[in-house]
């Protein structure tokens, strides 16, 4: 039926998408490394942008 | 006591001795409520990873994955795939809009997008949440401990529920980021241990195997035994509804759920709150190879006829100290994900109940001693709710898709510019109306006219629309959300 070394198709997914997601973290890696340290500023979500820009505070906490 | 079962307590009560110990060693980073609710904001990526990916490999993942191995085949390998996929979608598109304001509770932001009623109701929901997912969380721990040492399942689950209720009192999410690099590292050497010892030693003993080891050993057992290896194998063996139902219930489960997410408030910096789910996620990823083919030599060696029995029973048909091992992984899985949700709940409970609402005005000393009390609050809860009503838990288990709801606000917030808070507000009202009803078939049994979908689901495809409609319908005025809370420092920048 089979030789000794069978490798079951389910693995090539599982290990395909484990080793997709490696390259993916070293990539991710490199890419938020290369960001600068206040490029957080500029992640603005929408519902605040919109109160600011009526004029009403938020507080923190 | 037989002796596997001995064996079991021993390694047991070594691992509770040693998760003590790390307990203790965490209590002497907290000087302040910060280090207690979010480790003092100076988790590395590690820590975070970790933490994060030990939450996530519950029950489901490891004995829930196991079980539909054996019954349906290996296409249960995309359970593990579309929880990734939820982790990594976190760390792509949330973790920083989190990690920017420095919020230690998902309902904070919800006041920081929306308003003061929609934080309210978000916190008060998610408490309840979080103490009745607590005790089904306790109970299934109970029912791990029951079969590793033959004990009853009550004194099981009280013991569990005081064991976690202590380490995580000791230093909060310190404590949990110490015991997640241990449970992962048990996690990481019990299951593929155990795994590696079934393909190596017994699958060649199996009839029909031709002496093989591994798969191909499997492979022919299956076939001698009138199980079709092409199906079993096949990473298609679900049905696509199972598959999707997989990726949207892994997508929701994630992104706004504080119990998962909380780490990521706790990282050193808004970098490592974004790389670490993919770390994450790349940790959780390999969990169905191992557990799911388990499943698959319990049914074809015919350990059982118990699906849901298939990784235990696989357990102790392998030499006791590496099945001890790998019992202990699941044990780990589990607990791990039992901390972090008694520690969402007594989070919320003291930080967003009571510091923010009820007594706003309280000094950190006040709020750290409020953080322990809390986490006590919902050990006590969890300790009593174990003895005394299980069975309506069961039922109770829908309350947790309030995260679903809470991700549907999150994301409209963040990426919807006319996201309105009363949208917010009566999405969270409607979706929890809606999932009680669907849940318990009131009046009637919605299921069928919705695909059988679950009940988070459904939550969602209610909820969505609602958000749309309303903020479609109410305008954003400068009088919109000026309710200021009712304890706050200064203006958010």
């Amino acid at each position: 039926m089979m030789n000794g070394d069978y490798f079951p198709p389910f693995l090539y997914f599982s290990l395909g998408a484990w080793l997709f997601l490696f390259i993916f973290f070293i990539a991710f890696c490199i890419y938020l490394a290369r960001l600068p340290d206040d490029k957080i500023l500029q992640y603005k979500a929408k519902a605040i942008e919109t109160k600011k820009k009526l004029g009403i505070k938020i507080f923190k906490f | 006591m037989g002796e596997i079962q001995l064996i079991h307590l021993t390694v047991i009560v070594v691992v509770i001795a040693i998760i003590f110990l790390f307990g203790l060693f965490a209590s002497r980073r907290i000087k302040r409520s910060e280090d207690m609710l979010v480790s003092g904001r100076a988790l590395g990526l590690f820590f975070v990873a970790c933490s994060l990916s030990a939450e996530y490999m519950g029950g489901l993942g490891t004995i829930g994955v196991s079980e539909r191995a054996f019954n349906e085949g290996m296409g249960v390998i995309w359970y593990h795939i579309a929880a990734s996929t939820g982790i990594l979608l976190f760390g792509l598109l949330f973790a920083h809009y989190y990690r920017k304001y420095g919020i230690q509770t998902i309902p904070e932001y919800l006041y920081y997008l929306f308003d003061i009623k929609t934080w309210k109701v978000n916190a008060l929901l998610n408490f309840i949440a979080y103490t009745f997912f607590t005790v089904i969380e306790v109970v299934a721990l109970g029912s791990i401990l029951a079969g590793l040492t033959g004990f009853p399942i009550k004194a099981c689950s009280v013991g569990a529920a005081i064991f976690i209720t202590l380490y995580v009192l000791a230093a909060g999410m310190w404590s949990i980021a110490y015991v997640s690099m241990f449970y992962m590292a048990l996690i990481y050497l019990g299951l593929p241990l155990a795994f590696f010892y079934i393909m190596k030693f017994r699958i060649p003993e199996l009839v029909g195997s031709g002496g093989f080891a591994g798969f191909t050993g499997l492979a022919q057992a299956m076939t001698h035994n009138g199980l079709d290896p092409d199906f079993f194998f096949s990473p298609f063996s679900l049905s696509p509804m199972v598959v999707i139902g997989f990726f949207v219930g892994g997508i929701l489960a994630v992104p706004a759920a504080q119990a998962t997410v909380n780490y990521a408030f706790g990282a050193r910096n808004w970098k490592i709150a974004r790389l670490a789910p993919i770390l994450a996620a790349f940790l959780i990823l390999p969990l169905s190879i191992w557990t799911g083919t388990m499943g698959l030599y319990a049914k074809t060696a015919a350990l059982t006829g118990e699906p849901k029995l298939a990784l235990i029973t696989v357990l102790t048909h392998i030499p006791p100290w590496i099945g001890a091992i790998g019992a202990l992984a699941i044990f780990a899985a589990i607990l791990s994900t039992a901390d972090s949700i008694l520690f969402a709940a007594g989070s919320i409970l003291a930080k967003d109940l009571f510091q923010r609402w009820l007594v706003p005005h309280a000094d950190d000393r006040t709020l750290l001693r409020w953080t322990r009390i809390s986490i006590v609050v919902v050990g006590c809860v969890a300790t009593i709710g174990a003895t005394t009503v299980p069975e309506l838990l069961k039922q109770a288990y829908f309350v947790y898709t309030l995260r679903a709801v809470t991700l549907v606000c999150v994301f409209f917030g963040i990426y919807y510019r006319r996201a309105h808070p009363d949208a917010a507000f009566w999405s969270i009202i409607v979706g929890f109306i809606a999932a009680t009803l669907y849940q318990f078939n009131i009046p009637i049994d919605y299921k069928p006219y919705f695909w059988n979908v679950h009940v988070s689901i459904f939550t969602v495809m209610i909820a969505v629309p609602v958000f749309l409609v309303v903020s479609f319908v109410r305008k954003w005025t400068p009088e919109t959300a000026v309710e200021v809370p009712p304890l706050y420092s200064e203006e958010l920048k």
